[in-house]
């Protein structure tokens, strides 16, 4: 556990992602600050919070943000594609929104969260069930190839 | 967490991890004690003279230190 200096605690990732999980596991919701780059323009690093709700096994629809356990580390993208493995699990294939390279897989018991929402910095909420949400968030991987360019551009409009 | 001991805000969207409240051990001592319930500047003074043995004077300013500390992180509601 690190000190800026500014009396800013900042706590290994794993460790302040497997409290999160545990939270998550018994029902509660959780409410943190999204770091990187990976799920740009949708969370902007160090700006904007994501509410998440613990997965509870349901099925989960193309779109959906997820967090969840990938190569030892917690990792919180969107789901681009749903399929069913020979054994009849189901596995969730993602991406995150602010890359153009690099995707995941995720099968429902590495599944921590779920997204709810996004706050900006203003506490300004987002829903990621509403109507608006859903509309860019399909459009955003409609746009995958294109990606790059609209990445590009946004950066500099959108920060 | 991370063998330090926090105070986790319950919020209106659950859990808010953006504000997690590091306790040191004597900072401890008085919110086990203290938490939940009523309590004035110089009950936690007491506290702290009985469980360290210090000064009423520097107990005192420690106690106004730690009640700062509170309502500045908004866990303290003054009445």
């Amino acid at each position: 556990m690190g000190n800026n200096g500014s009396g800013t605690l900042v706590l290994p990732n794993d460790i302040f992602f497997s409290h999160v999980s545990e939270s998550l596991a018994e029902g509660k919701t959780v409410t943190f600050i999204v770091k990187g780059y990976s799920m740009y323009p949708f969370f902007r690093n160090g700006k904007d919070r994501v509410c998440m709700a613990g997965y509870d096994g349901r099925e989960l629809r193309k779109g959906e943000v997820i967090l969840f356990r990938y190569r030892g580390k917690y990792v919180m993208h969107r789901i681009y594609g749903v399929e069913t493995d020979p054994g009849g699990t189901t596995v969730y294939r993602t991406v995150g929104d602010g890359n153009v390279r690099g995707r995941e897989t995720a099968v429902p018991c590495e599944i921590a969260g779920v997204a709810l929402k996004r706050l900006t910095p203003s506490m300004k909420e987002w829903s990621c069930s509403s109507w608006s949400w859903r509309f860019l968030s399909a459009l955003w991987m409609r746009l995958y190839c294109v990606r790059r360019w609209c990445l590009a551009v946004l950066r500099r409009i959108y920060r | 967490m991370a063998g330090q001991h926090v105070v986790i805000i319950q919020g209106r969207n659950g859990e808010d991890m953006t504000k997690i409240i590091s306790l040191n051990e004597s900072s401890l001592y008085l919110w086990n004690i203290m938490s939940g319930r009523e309590f004035t500047p110089e009950d936690v003074s007491a506290a702290l003279v009985e469980k360290y043995g210090i000064s009423e004077d520097l107990a005192a300013h420690d106690a106004e230190a730690w009640c700062g500390k509170l309502k500045e992180c908004k866990l303290l509601a003054e009445q």
